[in-house]
């Protein structure tokens, strides 16, 4: 069988799972034995089945020196606290909060006050007459009384 | 009769430490193996086995019962093995050495025989070598995720959650630490053999 690099490299992954035909593994093992390209390619495509490969060494077991160590250093360890109540956690996560909070209420008031600004210099650089004319939300009352300098009583 | 995980959990809460050596003589070893995945070192090994047993015994009220004993265990034991990780990547840049006649003899073997399984137990710790070094050159979030994926076998949502990060990102760093691994086991390898430019060779 005539093989050609580009053929050999579409099938790596084929040939490094032995799901390929024995005749077609064959030709690719003998290409790969010649052609130092092909080696390269095969070589980087083997990475998960060398990883496996590493995977299957021996793990060392605990030794008794260190599971003596261990029990030593769980004797000296304070003992593990019960988990939160609900309460403690909502308050935990609340002075967590607290700051972003705290941020975001400023942003609000600082853009809200950006806003509107200019809307209140309109209104207050208006004449007296068209914020009457015009149905405008503000008390006319109050409008009056801030133009003529009077107090309004409640 | 052999009380089961949560039974010895609710006893260490309620105040019997001895109920807690039985979790450890239970599943000391599987902590201890999935940290030898990610450290060569024995003393390191060690270290990081007792910080995290450590660790489950003063945080055990936060067990919620709802998965298994071990999966917490060895949750716990991946993240201190992440913080670890980050740490020795950011303390020293890893040189990579060329592979050895044996080495180069072994990679041959898993690379270029098809379907090639060898149960040798000196390949396998020739293959464990060789591996150490390649993800060694990585950055310790496509370590992680090599080890918890192709080594161990964890889906996307394991390793998200084990690694307290999306599955998307998951996703994403897998992809990049294979390729990036793949690349470094080539740099590798032609320490060996000199780079020769890929020619049509028919057989």
């Amino acid at each position: 069988m005539t093989l050609h690099c580009r053929q050999v490299q579409k099938a790596l992954r084929a040939f490094h799972d032995g799901t390929m035909p024995g005749e077609c593994a064959a030709a690719i093992e003998a290409h790969l034995g010649q052609c130092a390209g092909c080696r390269t390619a095969a070589r980087r495509q083997a990475l998960t089945k060398l990883l496996r490969a590493g995977s299957r060494a021996p793990a060392p077991a605990p030794s008794d020196f260190f599971m003596t160590r261990l029990r030593g250093a769980l004797q000296d360890c304070p003992p593990p606290q019960p988990a939160p109540a609900m309460a403690e956690l909502l308050v935990r996560a609340g002075l967590r909060l607290a700051p972003a909070m705290a941020a975001m209420a400023l942003i609000i008031s600082i853009s809200s006050a950006w806003f509107a600004a200019p809307a209140y210099n309109a209104l207050l650089a208006a004449p007296a007459e068209e914020l009457l004319l015009e149905d405008h939300p503000l008390s006319t009352d109050l409008i009056l009384a801030a133009l003529t300098g009077e107090t309004i009583e409640r | 009769m052999v009380p089961d995980d949560c039974t010895l959990v609710q006893n260490v809460l309620n105040g019997d430490k001895h109920s807690f050596d039985m979790l450890v003589e239970r599943h000391v070893t599987r902590v201890f193996q999935l940290v030898y995945r990610f450290f060569s070192n024995r003393q390191h090994v060690e270290d990081i086995v007792q910080d995290t047993l450590l660790q489950a015994y003063q945080s055990l009220g936060n067990y919620g019962q709802e998965r298994p004993f071990i999966h917490w265990l060895r949750t716990i034991a991946v993240r201190r093995c992440y913080r670890e990780l980050a740490l020795r990547s950011k303390r020293a840049e890893t040189a990579l050495p060329a592979l050895s006649g044996q080495e180069q003899e072994c990679l041959d073997h898993y690379c270029l025989q098809a379907g090639a399984r060898s149960e040798d137990p000196e390949a396998a710790l020739i293959a464990r070598d060789i591996t150490a070094r390649l993800l060694a050159a990585l950055p310790a979030r496509e370590q992680m995720v090599l080890i918890l994926r192709d080594v161990e076998g964890l889906s996307v949502r394991e390793t998200a959650r084990m690694m307290d990060i999306s599955q998307l990102h998951i996703k994403v760093v897998t992809h990049r630490a294979r390729r990036h691994a793949q690349t470094v086991l080539a740099a590798m390898a032609l320490g060996k053999e000199p780079h020769t430019r890929s020619q049509e060779q028919p057989v």
